[in-house]
């Protein structure tokens, strides 16, 4: 699909616009994000007073401060598709858009750009913020964490993509966010590390692509790890998005095939 | 000279049988460069389906269509560029963004030049008369304002054709005499865009439209000039009688008459009833006013009520005529019986 440069630029001036139009909402969002670093300055501050706030990979604040964080950029990135096009089918923006001579997926999913974007501010913003109040990144390997997070990204939009799939077909909140989000944020090691399960429920962790983005993550964050250390947790998030990204853009393909079979796109 | 529309065979069908609905069945249509095309119906014709089938918003079950030179089918984004759709929701904008800047997004999913997007901007408000609403938020503006900001968004990229799907539907008389008349002399005659218009309102179609196509049940059922269609309707004059006396055995001498196609009694009071009368050949009204007189009755009023209009027209060709048209097309009640 060739997408023009321009066209790109305007959906991202677009979706800032719009979002910029809700602009309490707009400042809620990223002020949010910095009262829950402040959850995880005290969570780790009590661990620390009863001296268990050291674990294997450094401070534990450093720890909870990325899970959290990437966790949050999980969820924001799972949303940001299907939640925007269910607000163009509310307001019935979505019709003229489909008319234009831009391509069907483009105009699903476009208006969604900037959400993506401020996703991956929240995120930088909440690591770099978490600095200011004792995050340690001194080990940290910047490039192999980059490598990471563009890899983890992909396979987060196909997230993002079947559950706007989800939306265009039942037209309902999915429950694919939620699903997703509640497996990772339990079996994944967002709050502590997945050794502490028990081998038989480690199973379901190792199943969970999010697992691996985190420990690579952490990994190049606080313990200075390069991409051959990271090799194999790299292999293995590229696996799933290998496996991912052709799987989401077939079940979108489907679904604006089905809603062009029952033109039901534009009845919320 | 090409069509610039094309239809052949095309079907639309939603769902799966038994329970299917068949929207749009094997219609065949050309549409001519530079035509104002009427599309006219009842509600759920299958007007607003075929519109969103040519707009590529629907995939057609069966059949094809061409539109500005191009597949439906297989080449959507060539066929979107070539066309404006107006639908009747004038909700469909984003409502905390300035009029400007909803035309400028727009105007950028149609590809248009970034640096060419202002001046047409400024073009399309100038021309619906929003230009000092230009800055301001949608969602303060009147149902009338965005039905026309609707419009505007629809010519943003100067496409040669549009589908006007109910344009004026929420519009008051000014405003849609306004618009009507800026779709015909300066869009339809003097810009040559090609306009097809969905309508189920018989008013808004006559002497506005080139050429009409009346839909039924999803089928084509006439297509031509409103002068054309009028030339195939049958030869039959309608009155309107209010007669005294005995009506029931007046109106049975009527039925006797042999060029008295029906009797619809419309209205009976103690003394005086009304009736409608539909005769094939119009010197039957001289043996309709003899049997009057010779049941001793007599003619409180009557008057010719046919009229040769679009009303006529499409009912005729959708089976409908005397239940419906005449019924519409005359004051009074509309409990009628038909006494034939």
């Amino acid at each position: 699909m060739k997408i023009r440069a321009g066209k790109l630029t305007a959906l991202i001036s677009h979706s800032f616009q719009l979002a910029w139009s809700y602009k309490l909402n707009f400042i809620l969002r990223y002020l949010t994000s910095v009262i829950t670093i402040l959850l995880y300055f005290f969570l780790a501050l009590l661990l620390q007073q009863s001296g268990q706030a050291v674990i294997r990979e450094g401070s534990y604040f450093t720890f909870v401060l990325i899970g959290g964080a990437s966790l949050r950029y999980l969820m924001l990135i799972t949303q940001a598709f299907s939640a925007n096009l269910r607000e163009e089918m509310l307001i019935g923006t979505i019709e003229p858009l489909l008319v234009t001579a831009t391509p069907t997926s483009l105009s699903v999913l476009g208006p969604s750009s900037w959400w993506l974007i401020q996703a991956t501010l929240i995120f930088i913003g909440q690591l770099l913020l978490g600095a200011l109040v004792g995050a340690d990144y001194s080990q940290a390997n910047w490039s192999s964490a980059l490598v990471v997070l563009l890899i983890s990204l992909a396979g987060f939009a196909s997230y993002g993509i079947i559950s706007a799939a989800f939306t265009i077909v039942f037209k309902r909140s999915d429950p694919v966010v939620l699903f997703i989000s509640s497996i990772a944020y339990v079996f994944s090691g967002v709050f502590f590390p997945i050794e502490i399960f028990p081998p038989w429920l480690r199973i379901i962790s190792y199943l969970v692509p999010f697992t691996y983005a985190l420990r690579a993550l952490r990994g190049a964050l606080m313990g200075g790890a390069s991409l051959a250390d990271m090799a194999l947790d790299i292999a293995i998030l590229l696996g799933f998005a290998v496996v991912l990204i052709p799987l989401s853009i077939r079940v979108l393909s489907y679904a604006i095939r089905r809603m062009k079979d029952t033109g039901e796109l534009v009845h919320y | 000279m090409k069509p610039i529309v094309t239809t052949q065979g095309l079907t639309k069908i939603y769902g799966a049988e038994p329970n299917a609905v068949h929207a749009i069945t094997d219609l065949t249509l050309q549409i001519m460069p530079g035509e104002l095309f009427g599309l006219f119906g009842p509600n759920g014709a299958g007007k607003s389906t075929l519109v969103r089938l040519l707009t590529t918003l629907l995939a057609p079950t069966r059949g094809a269509a061409v539109v500005g030179g191009y597949n439906i089918v297989r080449d959507e984004l060539q066929v979107r560029a070539s066309c404006g759709l107006v639908t009747s929701n004038e909700r469909s904008f984003y409502g905390r963004l300035s009029a400007a800047q909803n035309l400028s997004f727009f105007a950028s999913m149609q590809n248009m030049n970034r640096q060419e997007i202002p001046r047409r901007v400024t073009y399309v408000l100038d021309l619906f008369g929003l230009t000092a609403k230009a800055g301001a938020a949608v969602q303060s503006f009147s149902t009338g304002q965005r039905q026309r900001l609707n419009m505007a968004r629809a010519l943003i990229h100067d496409p040669p054709i549009l589908f006007l799907d109910e344009p004026t539907k929420s519009m008051d008389v000014q405003t849609s005499d306004f618009v009507k008349g800026l779709i015909k002399e300066e869009l339809n005659l003097r810009q040559g865009k090609t306009v097809i218009y969905i309508s189920h309102e018989l008013y808004e179609m006559d002497n506005f439209c080139d050429r009409v196509a009346i839909l039924v049940d999803g089928r084509a059922r006439v297509v031509g000039t409103p002068a054309e269609l009028v030339a195939r309707l049958p030869r039959r004059a309608l009155y309107r009688i209010e007669v005294q006396g005995d009506v029931a055995s007046i109106s049975q001498k009527w039925l006797k008459i042999e060029s008295v196609e029906t009797v619809t009694l419309v209205s009976e009071g103690p003394a005086i009833a009304a009736y409608n009368l539909a005769l094939v050949d119009e010197a039957a009204w001289l043996s309709v006013m003899e049997a009057v007189h010779e049941y001793g009755g007599r003619v409180e009023t009557y008057r010719r009520v046919d009229d040769q209009s679009l009303r006529q027209i499409v009912a005729h060709f959708s089976n409908d005529f005397t239940d419906s048209a005449v019924n519409e097309a005359l004051p009074g009640p509309q409990d009628n019986r038909q006494l034939r």
